[in-house]
């Protein structure tokens, strides 16, 4: 149960191949220079499965990467309607992303993504 | 059967009553709206006039051709204009600081040493200490690695200052923990192998040594002189989580001066001077002691003096009068506080400085108006006349409210000018014509707030705020909470939004809702409420204000959301009953000088008038 409680109080960056490494990592700098802690999981999962990950962990925010993709969770939200949902060619963009999915826990404005 | 129109040309808006006229009788009335096209009292104003006029003549059904009569408000002697600007001792100091609050700088406490580039840092002097400086092309990867390999190789690095926000990246990667402050926008005008102090302090706290005048002087070993100089740099940095101070060599601190300046203002008798330093309330208490103002000018070389001419001469060019007939009517000032952009900073950073607002209101000849009427005539093809005095007809408007009755004052708050009426029993009137209104309200929210954006300050001031609290709901102003069924668009999400009847318009400041909102009453109480009073006190006889029973709000800014209120309650101090006008009982508090205007023509026709 400890560790479970440890586990959910991070924002969980779910990378669905190693190809897309670079993505996640910048997204998790993002996070970071938030001051939010975060994880990167290789595994291949879908959309669906992370939004319900979203509901079980107790910050409420997940991440996806797939195929370029970068969406962000929020289990205020619903399934299909990520709150960002960019197909990203640019790390800074990615880094950005993930500055957002910290701004929802620590309730600032988000950053323009252009 | 005939059709009557009085047309009130104000400073926002242009209004219009449209009587269907039979045998003295008014059959029936309906109303138009439209904007003000141009200054008001110019001839760029008959495009408005014609659109405020076809949206009555749509409503009653006719044709444009079909108006017999068009009724101008006479708004001479008093064209009610205005110009408004926040006057202030200008200091400039050129000294070089970077003083802004990035979200997350990196690291924590004081770093002293000289400007080096990261790229320079090969060159560096084991005995020197440093500060290095990172541009956009190192990534935070590769200024870590650097800075641990020179702290490694017994280098002194004692802080950074980035580009980039990677403040905290750069922090968490660090053997040797230093202060960084990031998200400096012009990195390149950081100059190089100067003497730099970094701070940055805990979260939740404000750097202590950098804003601290003699905390610098220590850092910097400066002498009294020079410490005094450095005050509105200090100044500047107060409240900051992190800052950036750097001594630039001797000689290119340079310090200039231009002075507020004395208004002088001319009664019929004397003149009277009041210093723009001394603050609003002086210049205001010189203004009652003058009395009725003939001319209100600037000491040359100021810049009250500056704004005060400019004012004259715009407004010789608009009403085409020679300029040394332009006089100075009326003058409304109020303190005010304005970020003043600090000379030499890297981030676009400002200090909070004291300002003196002014409107001032200006007097031209009634021969202008006549001149305005003739040309509106000729341009539509209907005969024109100028009807009564402003003030006058807004009186005989508001009358048609229901529950009031003479002696009535009212009170017209339009976007230039406050005007004020009294009708007293036998239906004499005393009209008075004051500067300063809804426009001057928007510069003081817009100067405050350091929004440099008319529009978005009046959206601010003519509706509530709330503050977007989640992805499903926002708190209003007032405390009360509203949710959604479906997500708020994420970019409103924890900003503070105007809630604007056509949809909401978010604030990108980073004041609060509070802020604002205390910045928005305190311009209305300033400016609206300071203002009636003024205008209750002239219109007094015995300057008295407790000898009004009854009074009406009319114009624009009576439509204000909250101005209601605030006049009813400071009103009801002196005893007196206040409240917006209902004109023709459907109109609210609008129209009432172009009801006046039509209601006057039916008199006149009944006091055997054509």
């Amino acid at each position: 149960m400890g560790g479970n409680n440890k586990e959910s109080s991070i924002i969980e960056i779910f990378c669905t191949s190693m190809e897309f490494q670079d993505l996640a990592e910048a997204t998790g700098y993002g996070i970071e220079e938030e001051g939010i802690p975060y994880r990167i999981n290789f595994e291949a999962i879908k959309q669906g499965e992370v939004y319900d990950i979203c509901h079980r962990n107790g910050i409420g925010v997940t991440i996806h990467i797939d195929e370029g993709v970068v969406a962000v969770f929020y289990r205020q939200l619903k399934e299909h309607k990520p709150l960002f949902d960019y197909h990203v060619k640019e790390l800074e963009i990615a880094k950005t992303i993930g500055k957002n999915a910290a701004r929802i826990i620590k309730k600032k404005p988000f950053i323009e993504i252009i | 059967m005939k059709y009557i129109a009085g047309v009130d040309i104000g400073n926002a808006t242009t209004e219009t009553a449209l009587g269907e006229v039979e045998d003295g009788v008014l059959l029936r009335c309906v109303s138009g709206i439209s904007g003000t096209t141009g200054i008001k009292g110019t001839k760029d104003n008959i495009e408005g006039v014609i659109q405020s006029l076809k949206n009555a003549v749509k409503k009653m059904g006719i044709e444009f051709e079909q108006i017999d009569l068009i009724r101008v408000n006479e708004a001479t002697p008093v064209i009610g204009d205005f110009a408004m600007e926040t006057i202030t001792e200008t200091i400039i100091t050129e000294s070089t600081l970077i003083g802004h609050n990035p979200d997350t700088p990196g690291g924590l406490g004081i770093g002293i040493g000289k400007t080096i580039l990261i790229t320079d840092l090969e060159n560096a002097n084991k005995e020197e200490k440093y500060i290095v400086v990172v541009t956009e092309e190192i990534d935070f990867l590769n200024a870590t690695a650097i800075i641990n390999k020179k702290v490694e190789n017994g280098y002194q690095i004692e802080g950074a200052i980035l580009k980039k926000d990677d403040g905290v990246l750069i922090n968490n990667r660090l053997f040797k923990k230093i202060p960084i402050v990031d998200e400096v926008e012009i990195i390149r005008r950081v100059p190089l192998g100067m003497e730099c102090a970094v701070e940055v302090a805990e979260p939740g706290n404000c750097i202590d040594l950098l804003s601290n005048p003699y905390g610098i002087a220590t850092v910097f070993k400066l002498n009294a002189k020079e410490t005094k100089q450095i005050v509105p740099i200090a100044k500047a940095l107060i409240g900051n989580r992190s800052a950036v101070v750097i001594k630039t060599p001797a000689g290119e601190v340079m310090e200039r001066r231009i002075p507020a300046g004395d208004i002088i203002i001319r009664n019929e008798s004397r003149t009277y001077t009041a210093s723009v330093d001394d603050g609003a309330h002086e210049i205001m208490k010189v203004m009652v002691k003058a009395g009725d103002v003939l001319d209100v000018i600037g000491t040359k070389g100021t810049n009250i003096g500056g704004m005060l001419e400019k004012v004259r001469k715009e407004m010789a060019n608009i009403t085409e009068q020679e300029y040394n007939k332009i006089c100075i009517k009326d003058l409304m000032a109020v303190d005010t506080i304005v970020p003043k952009e600090v000379r030499g900073n890297l981030a676009n950073e400002f200090a909070m400085e004291k300002a003196v607002g002014i409107a001032a209101m200006v007097k031209t000849e009634k021969l202008q108006m006549e001149k305005l009427a003739a040309l509106i005539s000729d341009a539509i093809g209907i005969p024109i006349e100028i009807g009564g005095v402003e003030g006058s007809m807004a009186v005989v408007g508001a009358l048609t409210t229901p529950g009031t009755e003479k002696p009535l004052l009212v009170l017209d708050i339009g976007a230039g000018s406050t005007d004020a009426c009294l009708i007293n029993k036998d239906g004499k009137t005393r009209p008075v014509h004051l500067a300063g209104a809804g426009n001057m309200v928007t510069m003081l929210i817009s100067a405050e707030l350091g929004l440099d954006n008319f529009a978005l300050a009046e959206d601010i001031k003519k509706y509530p705020l709330a503050k977007v609290e989640s992805l499903y709901h926002i708190r209003h102003e007032d405390g009360t909470v509203q949710f959604f069924q479906d997500s708020i668009e994420s970019k409103y999400f924890a900003g503070t939004i105007i809630m604007k009847p056509e949809g909401w318009k978010l604030i990108k400041t980073k004041k609060n809702l509070e802020k604002i909102r205390q910045i928005r009453k305190e311009a209305k109480e300033k400016v609206l409420i300071a203002n009636i009073l003024r205008a209750l006190k002239k219109i007094s006889i015995t300057g008295n204000i407790n000898e009004f029973e009854h009074v009406v709000l009319v114009g624009g800014s009576s439509l204000d959301f909250e101005l209601g209120n605030m006049v009813t309650d400071t009103l009801s101090y002196f005893g007196i009953v206040s409240g917006k006008a209902n004109v023709r009982s459907t109109e609210g508090p609008r129209n009432a000088v172009a009801t006046g205007l039509l209601l006057s023509y039916l008199e006149g026709l009944k006091n055997g008038g054509e």
